[in-house]
């Protein structure tokens, strides 16, 4: 047995081997392997890059809304203010219609009040005349006596009631 | 007694080896079944070391039989 | 006896003559480069055209180089890269080599020229197809490179004074032990696959020569088949464990 051990067999079943050896590890082993593991990179990458990019739109809609809020917020502001403006205008307007009309009212009040004195002076001058003429004329006939006398001022003090 | 017949025996000699290979794979085998019975779950794990440990076990017997052989080609 | 005499005896074809050496070419280093270029058009074939989804063929060489990869991982840890590639091809070389025996139906030679008629095989060379592992010169070969890888990545990943200093491991008094521990494991790794081998190639065919038909073929499931597969994978498995404990 151990007399067929030969150096140049050792020889060539070493360089068997080792060209076995590089040529598979060319063709198989270095290959299947690199392949794999680019795979696996590629995928985690492609995943990693899905998680990055839902992670920004999340951010996004996040911002979005926020800003959407502020906006409604101020826009409900303004309405308030504009709302508000209006009220104090509205009234100071009604306000001022009123003091207005108070102000008419009252010069107009105070108007009718002197011309009514004013018509009642000259009725009453009017209608003392109109006594004076009329007792002139009952003073022609009959206007001696007392009765008449009291007539006529009584006739005066109930016009000038009126 | 020519010298080929004590060779021979020395061969023959040399193949009891095999018995400590026996008690070896005897041994990893019963704890093997020992493990798998105890933990059913573990059982592909435990073959695999059994028929490694039977293997290295094995060895003993296989040097035996190596010098078995050298010396039978000793004979002719 | 005549018969395993022959069996043991290296059966040499021709010889090459190169620079004025004579170099024997045996059987054995036949089936070899059968079984090499066997390999190499089986790993050709199956890493044609890689695809990003794998589908048929593909899935094979996939599998088939995860396994290794994670066994190597598993035994070897972060410096798996280097020696992935060497203990898969020594792995596939080795299992077609020990199961080859299935095919030794198959004629070579005269009887193959005979059979097919082709102009190709008429001075083919007459060989056995028997596995090379039964053949002393190719496991030794094999021990012996286990051994130089084990002590060249040693060097390598240690630098030489890691390496000095591993030798005088638990004590200085271990130093010729662990010198010859090298041997040893030359020795173990070469004889348990040669011996396997050969006590499994013996015994089929004491069995093809007692009962010819049926019989043999479950037998040579166990001798052949279990027996070759796990052979290769006791060495790549102490090969890596070896390594594994020179690189840490």
């Amino acid at each position: 047995m151990f007399e067929s051990l030969n150096a140049f067999k050792f020889l060539m079943v070493a360089l068997n081997l080792l060209i076995l050896y590089f040529i598979m590890k060319r063709l198989l082993f270095k290959r299947v392997t690199d392949f794999m593991e680019n795979r696996t990179n590629s995928i985690k990458e492609s995943i990693d890059s899905a998680e990055r990019n839902k992670a920004q739109a999340l951010e996004m809609k996040q911002k979005y809304e926020d800003q959407l809020r502020t906006a409604r917020d101020e826009a409900d502001k303004i309405l308030n203010e504009a709302r508000g403006r209006g009220n104090r205008e509205y009234d100071s307007i009604v306000a001022a219609a009123k003091q207005e009309a108070e102000r008419v009212l009252a010069s107009a009040r105070e108007e009718i009040e002197r011309e009514r004195a004013q018509m009642l002076k000259e009725i009453k001058g009017q209608v003392a005349g109109l006594a004076l003429a009329a007792a002139s004329k009952v003073i022609e006939a009959n206007m001696n006596t007392e009765s008449n006398r009291a007539l006529v001022d009584k006739f005066i003090d109930e016009v000038g009631a009126a | 007694m020519p010298i080929g017949g004590l060779v021979a025996i020395g061969a023959g000699i040399a193949v009891f080896t095999g018995i400590g290979a026996g008690i070896g794979i005897g041994y990893a085998a019963s704890k093997a079944a020992e493990g798998v019975s105890r933990q059913p779950e573990a059982s592909g794990k435990i073959t695999t070391i059994t028929l490694v440990a039977s293997a290295l076990a094995e060895a003993t017997a296989i040097y035996g039989f190596v010098i078995a052989l050298i010396l039978t080609g000793k004979i002719g | 006896m005549d018969k395993l005499n022959n069996v043991l005896k290296a059966n040499d074809i021709f010889n090459i003559h190169i620079f004025g050496l004579n170099i024997p070419i045996s059987d054995s280093i036949i089936v070899m480069w059968i079984i090499s270029v066997f390999l190499i058009i089986f790993a050709f074939v199956i890493t044609r055209n890689l695809k990003t989804i794998p589908e048929g063929k593909q899935n094979f060489a996939e599998v088939l180089v995860e396994f290794i990869n994670n066994f190597i991982k598993d035994n070897i840890g972060h410096h798996w890269r280097s020696f992935a590639p060497y203990l898969g091809t020594i792995f596939l070389f080795l299992i077609v080599a020990n199961i080859i025996s299935i095919f030794s139906i198959i004629p070579t030679g005269e009887e193959l020229y005979k059979i097919t008629g082709l102009e190709f095989f008429e001075h083919w060379p007459e060989f056995a197809i028997q596995p090379p592992t039964k053949d002393i010169n190719v496991t030794a070969t094999m021990g012996l490179m286990t051994v130089l890888l084990v002590l060249g990545s040693s060097i390598r990943f240690k630098n030489v004074f890691g390496w000095l200093k591993g030798l005088a491991k638990p004590s200085p008094i271990m130093i010729p032990f662990n010198i010859l521990d090298y041997g040893t494991r030359f020795l173990s790794l070469s004889l348990r696959l040669f011996g396997n081998i050969l006590a499994a190639f013996i015994v089929m065919e004491l069995i093809y020569g007692l009962i010819s038909p049926v019989v043999p073929a479950f037998l040579s499931l166990y001798f052949d088949l279990f027996d070759g597969i796990l052979q290769a994978y006791i060495f790549v498995f102490l090969s890596s464990v070896y390594i594994a404990e020179a690189v840490e």
